[in-house]
């Protein structure tokens, strides 16, 4: 027989049942990626503060435990104590420090916050406040552009990247979110959630002092680091790669993580269950007419191979309906909120891209087993009584 | 063109009372003309003529066409056969119902291409249908009009025998005459075998073959003859 029979005799005279296939396999797969997508504003922008920035620069939150005070001096006031005290366990850090490896700069900072609200969940960012000459360093270091407005000329001024810029709705001259004392006098572009602005360097021990240290992306668990170094810090806090690393993990991707399975689950439900009704639906109506195939010459392997077809049609045209809609929704959502967010996202998640395709081939596997049933079934037309 | 011997149809072979749909009896057919089998129902008409066109195998017998066995055969020849050399009106049309006229057509040929299409329109409007008819689905078509389609798909191959099994029972009767005057000038090169009840639309049958529980009766020749 040379005639195959054509999977678009039904296609193109069913297209409001076939669409219901279509449809439903295609808005699972873009509301499946869209998703994805939309959380995805939220790892990567969370990813870029914890560890991206944290390759650059890392800090270390002193620990009163982890000073020496000296108390000789009778006259001097606790906060000159405190003082001598962080400046003197910096000059340690810093000698400890300045040769070692993947280390480029160390200082002491006052650390000022501001805000960063991704569309589930917020973190907060540290802005280190330095010397005109420290700040320059840094700025430098973390490939800063002016963007607009001026560098920080005086204690009490920031400049902030545009991301941040965009994602609080800052504007040139306001204050920081944490510290309205703080003013914003110019924007940069480096690429990382980050700031920097000018402190008085006298009194930059009395308000939360950090140590700041410029990393060449090498530098992993600044601990261990300066351990090795012989100076222990039991006490104190480490923003660094690794407690990012720990804190990205914890806190967001096992968090979201748990979301994207239950929306994943529930999506995944709502398309078995119309896939089921539509299966049963194409069943119970086409297997007359499968009788009828065979009865004018039509071999069995025909008939399935047709069926094969139709659904692989279905099947492709849904996935690339579903493409063209989410490269356009993507593209509508960039602009519409992610970059006006100041948000990070990514846009290939192939993750998410192979479990759609397990699906796909998951729901093809699953349509096989009633075809294969009601090919089996096919005898000749004398066995379609009811059929129309 | 068909040599039958012995052909035997038994129904509920397992049971006590077996029902036999064909007796057991010996039948010739010829490679042309029309002829007709007419018998009350349960005579075991269409059970032949399932048997004849490889749509049921006989319990027993022998059924040889162009002297080779059709009965134990592969199913690649089989198809072959449903496909090239029968051709088969059923009791109802059997249309396919979302495919429109011309593609219930078209389905049955060799080849799907613009000159099967072209084919499969030429033998409608033999048939009496035209124009817009050709693209309504079955559901849009009278019963005649349904039964001219069943009849051009069976004609579609240009089989060398067509079947038909009450082709005009659901036509009013200048529609059965319209329809049994295509099937006789097809059987002037072809078999044509017909099922009814209505004697009278045989009228220029070649023959006339008599069925009654299961066992062929008379044969004579048709009316006009």
């Amino acid at each position: 027989m040379s005639q195959k029979i054509s999977a678009f005799y039904y296609i193109k005279n069913n297209k409001r049942r076939v669409s219901v296939l279509v449809t439903s396999l295609a808005m699972f797969s873009i509301v499946t990626y869209v998703s994805m997508f939309l959380l995805s504003a939220t790892s990567e922008t969370f990813e870029d503060i914890l560890t991206e920035t944290s390759r650059h620069i890392q800090y270390i939150q002193l620990d009163g435990d982890d000073l020496e005070y000296n108390y000789s001096d009778k006259q001097a006031s606790p906060e000159d104590i405190y003082n001598e005290a962080v400046n003197k366990k910096y000059d340690e850090i810093r000698n400890s420090l300045i040769n070692s490896k993947g280390i480029e700069d160390v200082f002491v900072v006052q650390t000022e916050y501001s805000y960063v609200a991704s569309l589930v969940g917020n973190y907060y960012v540290e802005i280190p406040m330095l010397n005109k000459t420290d700040m320059e360093k840094v700025l430098k270091h973390m490939g800063a552009v002016l963007d607009s407005g001026r560098l920080p000329e005086k204690a009490g001024e920031v400049v902030l990247d545009s991301m941040l810029i965009k994602n609080y709705g800052y504007k040139l001259g306001d204050g920081l979110s944490q510290n309205n004392d703080i003013k914003i006098v110019g924007i940069i572009n480096c690429g990382f959630y980050f700031g920097c602005g000018m402190a008085d360097r006298d009194n930059v021990v009395f308000y939360n002092p950090m140590i700041c240290v410029l990393t060449d992306g090498t530098v992993r668990d600044l601990k261990n680091t300066i351990k090795k170094n012989g100076v222990f810090l039991e006490n104190s806090k480490f923003v660094d790669l690794k407690d990012g690393e720990i804190k990205l993990q914890d806190e967001i991707t096992s968090a979201i993580s748990s979301s994207t399975n239950i929306i994943f689950a529930g999506i995944i439900v709502i398309v078995a269950t119309l896939v089921v009704i539509v299966s049963i639906s194409y069943m119970r109506d086409r297997s007359s007419e499968w009788c009828l195939y065979a009865s004018i010459g039509y071999s069995r392997k025909a008939v399935y191979f047709s069926i094969v077809r139709e659904l692989l049609f279905t099947f492709v045209t849904a996935f690339l309906i579903a493409v063209v809609v989410v490269i356009l929704l993507m593209k509508i959502l960039d602009i519409l909120l992610i970059t006006e967010l100041g948000l990070q996202c990514e846009y290939f998640l192939f993750d998410t891209l192979n479990q759609i395709l397990c699906v796909y081939i998951a729901l093809f596997g699953i349509m096989q087993i009633p075809v294969r049933i009601e090919i089996f079934k096919i005898k000749t037309i004398d066995a379609a009584e009811d059929f129309m | 063109m068909f040599s039958v011997k012995n052909i035997t149809m038994i129904y509920d072979i397992e049971k006590e009372n077996k029902m036999y749909a064909l007796g057991g009896f010996d039948l010739e057919l010829p490679d042309t003309g029309l002829i007709g089998f007419i018998g009350p129902s349960g005579s075991g008409k269409s059970t032949l003529m399932y048997c004849l066109s490889t749509l049921k195998k006989p319990t027993a017998g022998e059924i040889l066409y162009n002297g080779k066995d059709i009965i134990n055969i592969k199913n690649s020849e089989r198809e072959n056969l449903r496909r090239k050399e029968f051709g088969f009106v059923f009791q109802r049309h059997f249309l396919i119902p979302y495919m429109p006229a011309v593609d219930n057509v078209v389905i049955a040929m060799d080849e799907n291409n613009t000159k099967a299409r072209e084919r499969a329109e030429g033998l409608l409007k033999e048939l009496g249908l035209c124009g817009r008819e050709l693209g309504k689905r079955p559901s849009k078509l009278s019963g005649g009009q349904r039964q001219r389609v069943a009849i051009a798909r069976a004609m579609a191959n240009r089989p060398s025998v067509l079947f038909a099994d009450e082709p005009t029972a659901a036509l009013d009767h200048e529609n059965a005459f319209s329809v049994m005057r295509v099937l006789k000038e097809y059987s002037k090169k072809h078999l044509v075998l017909v099922i009814t009840h209505d004697i009278s639309i045989l009228k220029d049958a070649d023959q006339i073959i008599e069925m009654w529980d299961g066992m062929t009766g008379a044969v004579k020749g048709g009316e006009g003859n």
